[in-house]
């Protein structure tokens, strides 16, 4: 293994990741509303620690999503027993947003298959 | 909990976003630190996993590259006045060296009061004009270099914003105690020297100089 394959591999990943971290984020909050903090930590544990996304990169897509109308945010108290609450800014999935992750998810699949197709073939 | 609050401040103060993206930023950013802070998370794990403040900050920058927020061209407006009018001043000042011989001649003939009177008059009118330029300086430095980089910055605009308005308060309180007669001729006349104090335009620049302090 080159020195230069380390690098390689990790802007592949980096990119593939890009690619499919805003259809997981809307997979996630379709699911259940969830703030910033929690749709990390989920990322995280779901994916076996492949998925460990910082804040800075969490932010552009859930406001590129916000904007698009895929998902809206409000403060609430998640924690209702507690004494004095602090209030969290949770994101929720609107219908427009439903039908974005469905038209995602249709098209990572037909892409996976695809790639899937050419992997099954024996590498040079 | 300070140490926390200190941390976000400081990720602000380094945010180089528009209003609307860094607003939004340190909204979901105090909700998630809040949320880090009641799983257990200490300052220093917080700062192990997302840097320290300046390197969060420069992330965050890096992400939004799309939404930097440029200086205010504006600011090239109050140099290039401040400096004419700079000029202006020199010009003056030149000129005015030559008549100060038959000034000092003329406060000399009606005696030494007359000379104490102008003099001290002279010096609070040359602060006066100074103060112009000085506070667009200090408007170039608020629109430009004081938005970026540690909040000291911001001491310049202040500094020279405070130091301006004390000079053309001190210069407007002259000219209004020098009038006399009625209210109603007086009135137009204070708001006259109000407008040529420039206490309008020193108290806008230390008015947004505190407000980008508190930011």
């Amino acid at each position: 293994m080159s020195d230069q394959t380390v690098p390689d591999t990790a802007r592949f990943a980096q990119q593939l990741k890009k690619g499919v971290l805003e259809m997981l984020v809307l997979r996630l909050l379709s699911e259940h509303p969830s703030h910033g903090y929690e749709l990390i930590q989920r990322l995280r544990k779901q994916s076996g620690g492949l998925l460990d996304l910082k804040e800075g990169t969490l932010y552009p897509i859930l406001y590129r999503l916000e904007d698009d109308g895929c998902i809206t945010s409000a403060w609430k108290n998640t924690e209702p027993g507690k004494q004095r609450p602090t209030p969290r800014k949770v994101y929720t999935v609107t219908p427009q947003g439903q039908q974005m992750l469905i038209r995602q998810m249709e098209t990572w699949r037909a892409f996976a298959t695809c790639v899937e197709e050419f992997c099954k073939e024996e590498t040079p | 909990m300070n140490e926390v609050k200190r941390y976000v401040n400081t990720v602000e103060r380094y945010l180089h976003l528009d209003r609307t993206i860094r607003l939004r930023v340190m909204n979901d950013l105090a909700s998630d630190l809040q949320s880090r802070l009641d799983a257990g998370e200490t300052l220093a794990d917080i700062q192990a996993d997302l840097g320290d403040a300046r390197t969060l900050a420069d992330t965050l920058n890096r992400e939004f590259a799309d939404h930097r927020d440029k200086a205010s061209p504006w600011r090239w407006a109050f140099l290039a006045l401040a400096i004419f009018l700079m000029l202006v001043l020199a010009v003056n000042g030149m000129t005015a060296q030559t008549n100060a011989a038959s000034i000092g001649i003329i406060g000399g003939a009606d005696g030494p009061t007359a000379i104490f009177v102008s003099v001290q008059y002279t010096a609070l009118d040359l602060l006066y004009t100074v103060s112009w330029p000085v506070t667009l300086v200090g408007g170039y430095f608020l629109l430009g270099p004081a938005r970026r980089g540690p909040r000291t910055r911001l001491l310049v605009p202040l500094v020279l914003g405070g130091i301006s308005l004390l000079v053309q308060l001190a210069w407007f309180l002259c000219s209004v105690w020098q009038m006399s007669g009625s209210i109603l001729v007086l009135l137009p006349l204070w708001v006259g020297a109000f407008v040529r104090s420039g206490i309008w335009l020193s108290g806008w620049l230390l008015w947004r100089t505190v407000r980008a302090w508190r930011r």
